[in-house]
């Protein structure tokens, strides 16, 4: 997030149903991967999934 | 229960035994199936907080009171099932966040006062009739950085210098969401081992069109989007559809036991015409239940009001997809127009039990329990979640009655 200014993340029609910032977009801002990229992307999904209940629970739960 | 049947029942102990029974009993009636009698499944919320000597602010400001009220009240009344937390807002996370529509006992109102939420006026509504495109583009995105920061007074929106506060409020709502959903593993687990009642629900749905109506255009000013911008309200319907359906699958039951509930607020008529609901509400939403039901998943419908005028359309959903509700319906007549196809719950009128005596509760149960019950598929609660207005007595009766006459 900007230490300066709130500015826009917009991210159409690539965004699914239980992302924010989907792995493939993450993997892209990643250095090469020199290990084992499932467990990157595994656990990556996982706290991304948290970020996204978090906004939709905002909206549908409170 | 003796050591002997206790080992025949494989259970660990009595307690077990008891959720074990309880369990079968409840998920029979689920799927409209006849138990060994009737099952009791009150949706007490405030009502938890007044028997366990607490008032609303206590068990809106602090879970871990909401989950001990709670637990008191499953262990002293013979309840197959409860919500492990039906005062379901915590107060801390609209605080955190500085939210502008959530009003919490204590702070703001009464202290003894439930929860309220508070619908801005049309022109003030949180989404702006011109914001629809971005809704539809990118809901995810919409919600970041336009409908948080709305909703939010210490979130900063597009554009805005970035605060201190901002920063915080992030963090500390991500935190408390954390905190709170998952302590509800340990209250399911605290529920079963210290008293063996079922954790009664399990998953969040709501329609897309009751979120446009609830929390973004307000219902004014969907009502009047219906008439001056349809399609754009339809598209955005559709595209709530996804999220509505993965929010309700992310936090259903894996066992699949228990059902995932809608909470039906404005969809109905008169709140909107026929030809709205069958333009608008029931296409954007019918997929989504027919979905949860091929992963295994029934939909408890929480009908709020009255929606006997939709009861054909309910009808065509898959047998045994759904429990039906009845809050203001009659609960006679929705016995007769769905009780084949799907079970029923609730039917007890609030104002009996708030403002009636035992005996008149006793008589409507027992009519209840005759007409509706009578060959399974009925689970006991009252019309309405129960709030601190309900009598103790009242809900005793309620209890204790079933128990004795309610058996098949």
């Amino acid at each position: 997030m900007s230490t300066e200014t709130n500015e826009s993340q917009s991210r159409p029609a690539s965004r699914p149903a239980g992302a924010v910032v989907p792995w493939p977009e993450q993997r892209r801002d990643l250095p090469p991967m020199t290990g084992d990229e499932q467990l990157v992307e595994r656990t990556w999904t996982e706290i991304d999934a948290w970020t996204y209940a978090f906004l939709w629970h905002c909206v549908v739960s409170f | 229960m003796n050591i002997d049947a206790i080992e025949r029942a494989g259970c660990a102990d009595a307690t077990e035994c008891r959720y074990q029974e309880r369990l079968a009993r409840y998920t029979t009636a689920l799927r409209n199936g006849k138990p060994d009698r009737i099952p009791i499944r009150p949706f007490v919320a405030e009502f938890t907080a007044k028997y366990a000597g607490m008032d609303c602010q206590q068990v809106t400001q602090d879970y871990r009171l909401a989950f001990d009220a709670a637990a008191r009240c499953a262990a002293d009344f013979d309840w197959d099932a409860i919500v492990p937390n039906m005062v379901y807002v915590w107060g801390m996370i609209p605080q955190v966040l500085g939210n502008r529509y959530l009003a919490v006992p204590g702070v703001g109102l009464p202290r003894d006062t439930g929860f309220q939420y508070c619908e801005p006026s049309e022109d003030q509504a949180w989404m702006k009739p011109e914001e629809y495109d971005a809704l539809i583009e990118d809901p995810t995105g919409y919600l970041l950085n336009v409908w948080m920061p709305r909703t939010n007074r210490y979130l900063v929106g597009d554009g805005e210098p970035n605060t201190w506060r901002n920063n915080v409020a992030w963090l500390q709502g991500g935190m408390a969401l954390m905190q709170y959903f998952t302590a509800f593993g340990g209250q399911v687990e605290r529920l079963r081992r210290e008293c063996g009642t079922v954790s009664a629900i399990a998953g969040i749905l709501k329609s897309p069109f009751d979120i446009l109506a609830d929390k973004f255009r307000g219902y004014i000013g969907l009502t009047m989007d219906l008439f001056e911008r349809p399609d754009k309200v339809l598209a955005a319907a559709e595209a709530l559809m996804p999220h509505m359906l993965h929010i309700a699958l992310s936090t259903a039951d894996p066992n699949k036991q228990v059902p995932i509930t809608i909470w039906m607020h404005r969809g109905c008529v008169p709140f909107v015409t026929p030809d709205q609901f069958e333009r608008f509400f029931w296409p954007t939403l019918k997929p989504v239940i027919e979905e949860i039901w091929r992963h295994g998943h029934q939909t408890l419908f929480y009908a709020e009001g009255q929606w006997s005028h939709h009861w054909a359309r309910f009808r065509e959903l898959p047998e045994g997809s759904i429990i039906y509700h009845c809050d203001r319906d009659d609960v006679f007549a929705a016995k007769r127009a769905l009780g084949d196809r799907f079970a029923i719950s609730g039917g007890i009128p609030n104002v009996l039990l708030s403002f009636g005596t035992p005996q008149e509760v006793r008589d409507f149960c027992k009519r209840v329990i005759d007409e509706v019950a009578i060959d399974g598929g009925y689970i006991m609660d009252a019309s309405a979640i129960m709030q601190n207005d309900t009598s103790i007595e009242n809900v005793r009766a309620m209890t204790e009655f079933t128990r004795e006459y309610g058996v098949y």
